[in-house]
């Protein structure tokens, strides 16, 4: 589902957010990127759902070849993936209805579907009463629901999750975490970037960390190579 | 693109339109000024352009017979006339027409001919030249042709006279082209920074929609309606406004234009056609007014 070799990714010249960052997540699987801040674990999510472009290596999503990518191409891509971002980008001039139901619109869908998606996705995260609530009247946990509605309100076969726990309380981040389990029991391929320790320890999947823009260690590996050059997870 | 979307950049242009209202009105009545302007050009040039080629058709070529003209002729010359193409009308006048025509012309400068015995004016052939033949060098040829009959005097036209009018024709056809160039320019400028200030206010939003998915021309859409809105209705406006003044002003111009040509003179608004062409324009440029403000806050 998601394949990365050799992947470098430099925002300033003399300093590389990610080096040398090779991966392999296979379909339906949980796993969670964890690291320190600065690590580099939102820039890797932003390769693949392509905000940012790898300066080197490859990297395949779902059978595609990102950097061969066409640049009006990007965007159907990025409709088979729901990303819950770190920092939510609900628009804040539109009800929760209507930033659910906009990532439908964006993508054609009729007004019933609309209606009837938005709805479906709203009680699956269990907010149907704020349905006409605007994101900045919402409390952090509901904006985090709300943005989960929103990425998963097209059906993506990945879902990607930046911090979702950021800052809740430990039973609202318990909440979320059951919600985006869920959507992993019905068959999607979810990746969570936290650092979180508590709620990684507690959840039992999958784990990469990533120090520093290299990958330090892969639970579903029994031996990890000193060097992330190398290829280092594959299930 | 699917009808839905099409309803959807409508209802979003026109809600971004309420939205900023200062700024929409400020950038609609300004277009509406700006084509307002290049309409009342364009009345000013349809009419005087209509008014002279009533003018331009009346210029004819006329032949002076010889004195020793013999009447019976007329119609083997006609016949001969016929034979040019340019030619669309042949009318005889006779010494004693030419001299009916002069009385009644100038009644009261009848004296002019007391003194004289007899009738002084020649007999000619008032020749009509076909529409394809008016331009200045196909008449040049024409009355070099005719000149060669041996029973005319002299053939006549109003050379220097059509020659000014249409160089005052094409002059004016310069300024419009020139007006509406600078004043299309200026349209697609004002509307390039109304629709650039909605892109930046919501740049935010527009970035969201990229990363759920949103294609291009989606993005582009509400915005392109919103130019093309803008651009309608300032044409839409700049019409009224200007029929407003038509009403109003037209009579009196009428008036006092009449007395000082003492002739009565239609001037007449905009053909349908015309408008239809002015509101297109606005529309046009309100579409691509946007498009030119689009491109840089354009990439994924
Ligand atoms: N747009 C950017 N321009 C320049 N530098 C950036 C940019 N985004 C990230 N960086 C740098 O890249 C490095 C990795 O950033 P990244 O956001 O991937 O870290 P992170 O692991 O997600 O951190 P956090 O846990 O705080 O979210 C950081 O040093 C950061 O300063
Ligand atoms: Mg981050």
């Amino acid at each position: 589902m998601i394949r990365m070799v050799d992947v470098y990714k430099r925002y300033q010249k003399d300093y590389s957010a990610l080096k040398g960052i090779s991966l392999h997540v296979a379909k339906g699987e949980f796993v969670f990127i964890t690291g320190p801040s600065g690590a580099g674990k939102t820039t890797l999510l932003k390769l693949i759902y392509c905000e940012e472009q790898a300066d080197r290596g490859e990297i395949r999503v779902n059978g595609l070849n990102l950097a061969r990518l066409r640049r009006g191409s990007i965007p159907y891509l990025r409709r088979n993936i729901g990303v819950v971002f770190q920092d939510f980008k609900l628009i804040r001039s539109k009800s929760v209805f209507d930033n659910i139901a906009f990532a439908l619109r964006v993508i054609g869908a009729s007004k019933k579907e609309m209606k009837r998606r938005a709805w479906d996705v709203l009680r699956r995260v269990g907010l149907q009463h704020k349905i006409n609530g605007y994101p900045l009247r919402l409390s952090g946990g509901e904006q985090q629901r709300v943005a989960i509605a929103r990425a998963l309100v097209n059906d993506p076969v990945i879902l990607i999750a930046d911090e979702p726990t950021g800052n809740l309380d430990a039973v609202v981040a318990e909440e979320i975490m059951e919600i985006l389990n869920e959507i992993h029991m019905r068959g999607t391929t979810v990746l969570v970037a936290t650092h979180d320790m508590n709620i990684v320890e507690r959840m039992n999947k999958r784990v990469i960390r990533l120090e520093n823009g290299r990958c330090v260690s892969d639970s579903a590996l029994s031996d990890v190579p000193a060097s992330g050059s190398e290829v280092v997870g594959r299930v | 693109m699917v009808f839905a979307d099409l309803v959807y950049f409508v209802q979003e242009g026109a809600r971004s339109i309420r939205h900023n209202k200062f700024i929409s009105v400020v950038a609609i009545v300004t277009i509406a000024f700006a084509l307002m302007i290049f309409g009342a050009f364009l009345i000013v040039y349809t009419n005087v352009s209509h008014m002279t080629e009533g003018w331009v058709r009346q210029v004819e070529v006329t032949a002076y017979v010889r004195e020793d003209f013999d009447p019976d002729r007329v119609d083997e010359i006609k016949k001969i006339l016929w034979e040019n193409r340019e030619i669309s009308r042949v009318q005889f006048v006779s010494k004693e027409e030419a001299l009916a025509r002069f009385q009644s012309g100038h009644e009261n400068a009848a004296y002019l001919l007391d003194g004289l015995e007899g009738n002084p004016l020649p007999a000619s052939f008032e020749i009509g030249l076909s529409k394809s033949a008016r331009s200045q060098g196909a008449v040049d040829q024409l009355v070099r042709k005719l000149s060669q009959i041996p029973d005319f005097e002299e053939v006549q036209y109003g050379k220097e006279w059509t020659r000014s009018l249409m160089t005052f024709l094409n002059i004016l056809r310069l300024i419009g082209f020139t007006l509406g160039g600078l004043l299309g320019v200026a349209i697609l400028f004002i509307i390039a920074n109304t629709v650039r200030l909605t892109v930046y206010a919501r740049r935010d939003e527009l970035a969201v929609m990229r990363l759920i998915g949103a294609t291009n021309n989606f993005i582009r859409g509400p915005f392109l309606m919103e130019g093309l809105f803008q651009g309608l209705i300032g044409a839409v406006l700049s019409l009224i406004t200007l029929f407003g003044i038509y009403h109003y002003w037209v009579p009196k111009l009428k008036h006092s234009a009449g007395v000082l040509l003492m002739q009565e003179i239609s001037i007449s608004f905009l053909s349908i056609s015309m408008l239809s062409w002015i509101v297109v324009a606005g529309m046009v440029l309100g579409f691509f007014g946007s498009l030119m403000s689009l491109g840089r806050f354009l990439k994924i």
